[in-house]
């Protein structure tokens, strides 16, 4: 079944296991989470083909600044989903609905932040796809 | 000349997204797009399939980022250094010590394709570990073509029975047979199915192991009630309940007790040509009471260890194989070996500990986990807390579940052939007790070094 938000998240950010918060988010109906081996894994043919696959909005976790396993696999993350982004405005999809998310240091708390944002994200565009929280 | 045995395989995908090892990551950036790119060289179309994939399916995309086998082949070869490989964390995390993710991962793909596991990078691990990995098989014949396992034009019986065998044969003056004959079961394959050891599968499940072992020819080991009426069951018995279901089977189980014995004669009164089995822990306080039952009759012992091949044997853990081996041991002792037939389960997960067993000193080998790993189980004992099983596996779909299973017999088989011709040996009867086909680490460490350096003293972490 296809899902309307998809979260890529890398292996490393959650080394010791993925938290329940983000695991909850998974559960919903309407949410589809994938785990990626590194934040560098991404590649922007996955970003497209999941709003190809009726993807209204997607999101990406990767490890804070400074702190990817690979050293630079957030930082090309973040590159590839700025050219998502610019594709897709011109293919005329609003950028707001691919978002990269990254903890802003290491440690759990940060994690949780970051989570967080990952829950407002999926709630705002629940809401912004139906109206209500999809669940 | 009767037929070769032949068990029917047919590839069958999973169901559920395989938990693969490794994944490769590359920096696509600076890729400077070579003619020769080694991505077009994956022996394993790796990089070809994703791109397949990215092209042909709206869904399920990123299913083959952890399909690299980890030959290395591309990470070495890019002239620009451009690709990582990277270890899957959910990989690890799967099973334990002893049901290692390697061990997982090979029944899957043997379950998917019925084909004998072969290491892409080669043999990386250890030559000597715990458990069946401290015992060596002589392979000291296998460059000998005509019995060369599966290929050979010899023909390699893997056949066993179970049941009482007369020591001797009485002939009338007529030239007549005098002795009577006990009954036996003749099965094809030296494995038995087992319950599984940690929960009660559901009916769905347990009825798709009951016609895997009708399709195999062998025989399974429940204590459904719905399926006593099935030929290829051996109603297993505990202490309270009926002997009823043993009335009508050609073998069953009891759980060991104080009158098993007379229970037993009971049923065989009405039932001669049961084959009556006993189920005893392995360890040695078992070793007495399976010599006195042997005594009174008893045809054939299941002996036991945990799911993961430890015997308790009061606070000195054992390996079921040294336990295997000192049962073995103990009813050649007395004189009976030959008479009952010994069944051993607990810990095997993979052919060579078939065999390894039967080289310790067991007839056959009842097999029950990896048979759940054959349906995608992660062995992540969801289903002991109560969680919600990852795969669904009481819903199974009974075709797919009979034919996982049967691949994963069928790979088992051919790779207890493959064991067989290279120690030279044509039959699984062989095989029981063949220590001379065997080499245990321990032993020969303590007889080569032992002199030299002494007795192994253990390394603190």
């Amino acid at each position: 079944m296809n899902k309307g938000i998809r979260i890529y998240f890398c292996r490393n950010v959650v080394e010791d296991g993925v938290p329940d918060e983000l695991q909850r988010l998974g559960l919903m109906d309407d949410v589809a989470l994938e785990a990626v081996p590194c934040g560098g894994r991404i590649d922007p043919r996955y970003l497209l083909k999941a709003f190809e696959g009726g993807a209204h909005a997607v999101c990406v976790l990767t490890c804070p600044i400074a702190h990817c396993r690979l050293m630079e696999g957030n930082l090309r993350a973040t590159r590839r989903v700025k050219l998502a982004k610019e594709m897709l405005a011109e293919a005329g999809v609003g950028s707001d609905s691919l978002q990269i998310i990254m903890p802003s240091e290491p440690g759990e708390d940060a994690l949780m932040a970051a989570i967080d944002k990952i829950a407002r994200f999926v709630e705002e565009n629940s809401r912004a796809a139906y109206g209500v929280m999809a669940r | 000349m009767p037929a070769k045995y032949h068990i029917h395989p047919k590839p069958t995908p999973p169901k559920h997204k395989r938990i693969g090892k490794y994944a490769i990551i590359d920096w696509r950036e600076d890729c400077s797009a070579c003619h020769n790119c080694v991505k077009r060289e994956c022996i394993y179309s790796v990089y070809n399939d994703e791109r397949d994939r990215l092209q042909k399916t709206v869904q399920d995309y990123v299913d083959y980022l952890y399909e690299c086998k980890g030959c290395l082949c591309c990470v070495q070869s890019c002239t620009k250094g451009l690709l990582t490989q990277q270890v899957n964390p959910e990989y690890l995390e799967m099973g334990d010590d002893v049901w290692t993710a390697d061990i997982i991962s090979s029944t899957w793909y043997q379950a998917e394709t019925a084909k004998v596991p072969v290491s892409g990078a080669g043999y990386p691990g250890p030559f000597r570990g715990p458990g069946f990995d401290s015992i060596l098989t002589d392979m000291s014949e296998i460059v000998r073509p005509t019995r060369d396992g599966i290929h050979g034009r010899e023909y390699i019986s893997t056949q066993v029975d179970i049941g009482r065998k007369p020591m001797k044969l009485e002939f009338n003056p007529d030239g007549s047979l005098k002795t009577d004959f006990p009954a036996q079961v003749e099965i094809p394959l030296p494995v038995l199915f087992n319950m599984m050891p940690w929960h009660a599968p559901s009916v769905n499940v347990s009825k798709a192991i009951v016609d895997t072992a009708k399709a195999l020819g062998t025989l399974a080991i429940t204590n459904e009630p719905k399926l006593m009426s099935s030929e290829s069951v051996i109603p297993h018995i505990p202490e309270q309940a009926k002997d009823d279901p043993a009335i009508t089977a050609r073998m069953a189980q009891w759980s060991d007790c104080k009158d098993v014995v007379a229970r037993i004669k009971a049923v065989k009164e009405k039932n001669p040509d049961l084959v009556a089995i006993v189920r005893l822990p392995l360890g040695s306080a078992s070793i007495p009471r399976a010599l006195e039952l042997a005594k009174q009759g008893i045809d054939a012992f299941h002996v036991y260890a945990d799911w993961q091949g430890v015997v308790g044997n009061n606070g000195k853990p054992q390996h079921i194989s040294i336990a295997v081996r000192e049962i073995h041991q103990a009813f050649v002792a007395a004189g009976c070996r030959d008479e009952i037939t010994l069944i051993a389960s607990g810990g095997i997960s993979l052919a060579e500990h078939v065999i390894k067993t039967l080289l310790c000193g067991a007839d056959l080998i009842c097999a029950d986990v990896p048979l759940m790993v054959a349906l995608e189980c992660r062995i992540c004992k969801n289903c002991t807390k109560g969680i919600l099983c990852p795969i669904g596996l009481a819903d199974v779909d009974h075709d797919y579940a009979v034919q996982r299973m049967v691949n994963l017999m069928s790979a088992w088989h051919s790779q207890m052939l493959e064991m067989m011709g290279a120690m030279g040996i044509r039959e699984a009867r062989r095989l029981r007790g063949e220590v001379g086909r065997a080499m245990f680490f321990d032993d020969l460490e303590r007889e080569c070094f032992g002199p030299v350096f002494g007795q192994r003293k253990a390394v603190e972490a």
